[in-house]
């Protein structure tokens, strides 16, 4: 590993001014920092420790929502009792990701800006991955490519976004609060992400020097009936393949209010909305369901060796929307 | 007297262990020591420019805290090993780094050395090489360059072509299959990790090998230098399972560094080179062809294995060894192809050739009883061979039809729907399926000492290795037994080249081999210290014994003497007689087959939606002989089968395809991925093998497992899949728009 | 080089630390303090041999930077133990037989000891969700051995060992101990 830079920030402002130095990166678990630079995949000059800077408290919002601080770390999130009880869907999909050790280390921020893990990305000594190294082209595209998008895909990079927590905040129209020196901003989660387009370098829509000091979660979006269904490659400890997060919202056994995301098959966590406009006002009947599966990958493009994942998202799809209609 | 053969006593090093305080090669605490990285090829085939090389090392050699650069271009030429040192061993001919040529993807090309570890890895990665690629083969099947070895390593009777019966292959019911198998890695936690240390000419190496005596000569002959001056110490091995010993070549380098910068070197592989740099187990392509009479009678098998190894080694997987002699055929043909490929050096992997053959041959026969239209084990009972028919031997003890009755009675087998697709549960498929296990009985000669301490506290040594196998404890219940004393006054140390020699710790071996030598020098010091003191007590030494640390005998006075008591009688020259060693012969030349033999039965849910395998339960039966430790072998079969599953379900390497480049991760089981167990043992002593009866059970767990598992997943979906691993796109239906639930 | 000097406070003794910017905790407490209880065994966060606990919550010590938890409380495995008597998890662990390389029991114990007062403060696991319809709010009283296996899964055992360390945790919960 290249010689760093070790500076810890005590405040948000003392962190962004720390981090407007040239190739400085924020530190917080480290869990995906850190492990990119022992692969020799980012060298920053200087790694700014972000988490105790006093964001790392969960709480409710006066308009009835909950803050999530971006250093909260994974497992406090997931066990916190204002998640469990108004945001099960979030505490399942944190749940489901990574290990133990590994969420009491990760926080929301450093969660949310994972990278990809991509294996052509995450190995230098493979030239040709743009999102790596711009302009050195695309291995993955033919290459290895089973685990990589059938949506949002571009000809410069097909790779997806590993966050689990993130599906689930893509159906609760999350707010994402980040700060700079230049002032702070809230950016609504669908506009969080980036499709890699011509520019797969950038993962997000955050500016340089831009930290997340929180995670904001919507009164307005409590489901319920919700489910987290993660598909992997074996029982634990593992990405996943695909992934759902489904929420619902029953009243008289009629569905008033439907969101779903899909999880490892996109740059971003990826809303399916005709397929929830279309369970609207139905009453989760087996066939209404299905055909909500089926839209939902309307327009899946496969590569060569993830064709397989356009039907596993639709089963995938179909088996959560069964879960969420029986867990209130 | 309590005998402590057949107790489940609990491992004698298990405290340090659940303390930490357990010491494994890159624990040990040396002064000075420094730090040592390697770096290795990143292309398949060609040679490196020498001037990038030479570039490249300078730039290393810059770089903070770096005292040591060792290259092609100033490593000191090491010998070349004498075959009879090695054998048929998947060991490298061209020592390392002795010219600019790269045969595979991982080769070492060069070892950096610097105060910190951290100075160390980062001076290694600025050492950007620039190669002269040429094309490589990269499968077997791309191969031109192939050949047919004749046996599997030393045994010659263990025949890699062979053949028997008449010429032609009869008519009858036909199964006939291609069964492809991925390389697979050991993956043991523990990466491979060595200290060398010079003091004059003398070298000491610390390693995590589990084959001190070779290693030692080997080294020896490496450096032109006496074995004495050699000592290799290897405390605790964090697993190894085919993997590590003196086969991989860092050790030498690390060796060849200490001597050049006249400090002791420390290198530790990280896990990416664990998988190109201590051996592997190669991927196989076998086509099988049992046929059958109406009733099920095989009157003929085929099976034939295409493997792959190294430019720079030989290695075949052996996987038809075992339908050589498993069922009773009159036709028989068995061969094996080879490939050379610009691929790493493979090596044994728990059950070499039993796991990926047993897979061919298991799935095959579970075709036939579909064929046929008879149950599995029935099948299986119906062709149960009489005798080893490969040399027409008797085996020395065989169980296997009643490990097949137990197994499938404690399974429940009897209420097996035959039917594929039958049972059903909470919405996914349910699968019962079933394999044969078997593993040879082997013994190779080994020594032991034992040292009596002045309380009468006896250590056994011997120069074997704890890699998790229990052999610590187990020799200790060995020589409890053997030599009349408490399982507390006695202790058994491993893992030191200045014990007597032991054999490599594989082949399921060290209980027989270094068990028969513990239980000789127990004997042997129980007759002595007999001897002695029925000179002193005045009576005969046929009518003494030792029992539970008391000498006991009809003539004596008091009902018991303790053996301290009478050592303290006893002069320094009668005492220094029971300081001594042993040695014990391999297993006998001739007569009957020592062969353990085992059943497996499984249930696998197979959720066809989502194309998830869950094995929920498992039963095996095991005919291992005479079992020492029943806890620590109940452990044993357990990790073996949990290896098999990782096999059949999991495990694979994937690379950037046309290349060598490996990419992504290699998935093991983890505790979510595992059954219940059910393990019996038939717990029969094979007393033609080894006097205590015990035969080995270090890899009979993962025999058959692979198989098991494809077969239950066949009786649940109606698949029938040949290829492992077997993943979610292979057990996934696709999605019905239409479909009623 | 080392460019830092750090306090730690290792298994309750508070120590002063120089280490270099580069190096994890892992490193630092084998190759700095010969603390080598706690292995290595991938060094990126993929088996869990090196978890210990950093003030109370268990992490992966290969990704962790020493310098960013200077001021921190870190068990490891040699402090598990009361001085000569051993954990009930510890003690456990030799009579299920939970190990037999034993390279990754030191982790294993680490997560197993975590998990016992994680599980007391009605922490969750992904498990905890099945089957649907389930009461996550409160939690699980007792921990099934699917949760068990869940919230052991971060450790990878390739001896195999994995039934007798869910009945060595298993027992400890049992017994209730803290």
């Amino acid at each position: 590993m290249k010689r760093f830079t070790f500076q810890r920030a005590t405040t948000i402002r003392e962190a962004v001014q720390l981090a407007s130095a040239d190739g400085a990166s924020y530190y917080a678990g480290g869990t995906n920092l850190l492990d990119l630079m022992k692969h020799g995949v980012v060298e920053p000059g200087t790694v700014v420790d972000v988490r105790r800077i006093g964001t790392r408290e969960i709480f409710r919002t006066d308009a009835g929502g909950v803050l999530i601080g971006g250093a909260a770390t994974n497992s406090a999130i997931a066990n916190h009792h204002l998640v469990r009880s108004h945001y099960p869907v979030l505490s399942h999909a944190i749940l489901s990701g990574a290990t133990t050790q590994l969420r009491n280390m990760a926080t929301a921020g450093g969660n949310l800006l994972q990278r990809t893990r991509c294996p052509y990305y995450m190995d230098a000594s493979f030239p040709a991955c743009n999102k790596r190294t711009p302009g050195s082209g695309c291995a993955a595209r033919d290459g290895f490519n089973r685990e990589h998008a059938i949506f949002g895909a571009s000809d410069s990079c097909v790779a997806v976004h590993p966050s689990d927590m993130a599906v689930a905040l893509a159906i609760l129209d999350a707010l994402v609060h980040v700060e700079s020196a230049a002032g702070a901003r809230r950016i609504p989660f669908a506009h969080f992400y980036c499709l890699p387009d011509n520019d797969p370098q950038r993962d997000n829509s955050m500016r340089p020097g831009e930290l997340i000091t929180g995670v904001e979660l919507s009164p307005y979006r409590h489901y319920t009936n919700g489910w987290y269904l993660k598909v992997r490659d074996r029982h634990s400890y593992a990405f996943a393949l695909v992934s759902v997060a489904v929420g619902l919202t029953l009243s008289d056994g009629v569905i008033t209010s439907a969101a779903m995301a899909l999880g490892g098959v996109a740059a971003m966590p990826w809303r399916v909305p005709d397929a929830e406009s279309a369970l609207i006002g139905t009453r989760g009947d087996p066939a209404s369901l299905r055909a909500a599966a089926e839209m939902a990958l309307d327009g899946a493009i496969p590569l060569r060796q993830n064709g397989f994942k356009i039907d596993l998202a639709k089963h995938a799809m179909l088996r959560a929307l069964e879960y969420a209609l029986v867990a209130t | 007297m309590t005998a402590q053969i057949g107790r489940p006593v609990n491992r004698v090093e298990g405290v340090e262990k659940v303390t930490g305080s357990a010491h494994y090669t890159a624990d040990t605490p040396i002064p000075g020591v420094r730090h040592a990285v390697l770096v290795q090829s990143e292309v398949s085939h060609g040679h490196v420019a020498a001037a990038s090389l030479e570039m490249a090392a300078r730039q290393a050699a810059e770089a903070a805290g770096v005292e040591y650069v060792l290259t092609s271009l100033n490593c000191p030429p090491l010998n070349h090993i004498p075959r009879d040192l090695t054998w048929d061993l998947p060991f490298e001919r061209r020592p390392p780094l002795s010219d600019l040529t790269v045969q595979y993807r991982g080769q070492h090309m060069a070892v950096v050395v610097a105060d910190t570890l951290e100075h160390a890895t980062q001076a290694a990665s600025l050492m950007r090489l620039e190669y002269q690629s040429s094309p490589a083969v990269l499968t077997a099947r791309d191969a031109s360059d192939t050949y047919q070895p004749d046996h599997f390593v030393k045994l010659t009777e263990e025949k890699l072509q062979d053949r028997r019966g008449p010429h032609d292959e009869p008519d009858g019911k036909i199964v006939s299959a291609l069964f492809t198998t991925p390389e697979n890695a050991h993956y043991s936690i523990e990466l491979s990790a060595t200290i060398a240390q010079w003091d004059g000419d003398h070298l000491t190496v610390h390693d995590s090998t589990r084959w001190i005596s070779g290693e030692r000569r080997v080294l020896a002959a490496y450096f032109g230098i006496p074995v004495e001056k050699i000592r290799i110490i290897a405390p605790l091995v964090g697993g190894a399972f085919g993997s590590k010993s003196f086969m991989w070549m860092h050790v030498a380098l690390c060796a060849v560094a200490a001597r050049a910068i006249g400090a002791p070197v420390k290198l530790v592989l990280t896990r990416d080179q664990m998988f190109t740099s201590t051996g592997h187990r190669p991927p196989t392509e076998q086509t099988l062809r049992l046929v059958a009479d109406d009733t099920g009678r095989l009157t003929s098998i085929e099976h034939h294995t295409t493997s792959a190894t190294s430019m720079v080694a030989h290695f075949c997987e052996p996987a038809g060894l075992s339908t050589r002699f498993l069922y009773q055929t009159p036709r028989l043909v068995v061969s094996h192809t080879v490939a050379r490929t610009h691929t790493p050096t493979p090596c044994f992997m728990r059950g070499p050739g039993e796991a990926p053959g047993l897979f061919a041959l298991e799935v095959a026969m579970d075709e036939l009883s579909y064929v046929i239209g008879v149950d599995p084990v029935q099948l299986r009972i119906a062709n149960d061979a009489h005798e080893d028919q490969t040399n027409d031997s008797p085996w020395s003890a065989r169980h296997l039809l009643d490990c097949y009755r137990q197994g499938d009675q404690r399974f429940g087998w009897n209420e097996r729907p035959t039917a594929p697709r039958s049972l059903r549960r909470n919405g996914v498929q349910v699968g019962w399926g079933m394999a044969t296990a078997t593993y040879p009985g082997r013994r190779m000669p080994a020594g032991c000492r034992v040292t009596t301490a002045n309380d009468g506290h006896l250590t056994f040594a011997s120069a074997t290795h704890e890699v998790g196998n229990g052999v610590r404890t187990v020799m200790c219940q060995i020589a409890a037994d053997s030599s009349g004393m408490p399982l507390g006054r006695v202790s058994f140390a491993s893992g030191d080249s200045s014990f007597p020699e032991a054999p490599y710790s594989g082949a399921s071996q060290t209980t027989a081999a270094v068990g028969s030598a513990v239980y000789l020098t127990a004997q042997q010091w129980k007759l002595r210290v007999l001897t002695l003191a029925a000179h002193e007590l005045h009576c005969a030494t046929t009518t003494l014994d030792i029992r539970d640390g008391m000498i006991v005998g009809p003539d004596l006075t008091r009902p018991g003497i303790e053996v301290g008591e009478i050592l303290a009688g006893f002069t320094t020259d009668l005492r220094e007689q029971l300081n001594f060693a042993c040695a014990s012969t391999g297993a006998p030349d001739s007569g009957p087959v020592s062969q353990s033999f085992g059943a497996h039965f499984c249930e696998v849910e197979v959720d066809e939606e989502i194309g998830r395998a869950t094995v929920t339960r498992w039963v095996a039966v095991m005919d291992c002989g005479k079992v020492i430790n029943p806890k620590l072998a109940r452990s044993q079969v357990i990790g073996g089968i949990t290896f098999g599953l990782g096999m059949a379900l999991l495990e694979q390497v994937p690379y950037h395809p046309g290349t060598g480049h490996p990419l992504g991760e290699y998935y093991v089981p983890t505790h979510a991925d595992v059954p219940e167990f059910d393990i019996t043992f038939i717990d029969s002593a094979d007393t033609h093998l080894t006097p205590m009866g015990a035969r080995g059970i270090g890899e009979i767990g993962v025999c058959g497992v692979p198989a098991a598992i494809a077969n239950a997943i066949f009786h649940a979906t109606g698949r029938r899949l040949r290829d492992l691993p077997i993943t979610l796109e292979a057990l996934m239906t696709p999605f019905d728009l239409e479909e009623i639930r | 080089m080392t460019d830092h000097t750090i306090t730690l406070t290792i298994n309750g003794i508070e120590r002063l630390v120089e280490t270099d910017a580069r190096s994890t905790l892992l490193d630092l407490l084998r190759e700095r303090l010969q603390l080598t209880g706690t292995k290595k065994g991938c060094d990126h966060g993929l088996c869990g041999a090196c978890t210990v606990t950093i003030d109370g919550e268990r992490v992966l010590s290969c990704l962790t930077l020493a310098v960013s938890i200077d001021g921190s409380s870190i068990l490891t495995i040699e402090g598990i133990a009361d001085d000569d008597r051993l954990h009930p998890l510890q003690r456990a662990f030799l009579d299920c037989d939970g190990f037999q390389c034993g390279y990754c029991t030191s982790g294993q114990i680490s997560s197993a000891h975590a998990l016992l007062h994680e599980h007391a403060r009605g922490d969750l696991s992904a498990a905890s969700f099945e089957p649907p319809g389930g009461n996550v709010v409160d939690g699980p009283d007792i921990l099934s051995d699917n949760e068990i296996r869940e919230r052991m899964a971060g450790n990878i055992c390739r001896c195999g060992a994995y039934p007798n360390i869910v009945d060595a945790v298993a027992s400890c919960l049992r017994d209730g101990r803290p």
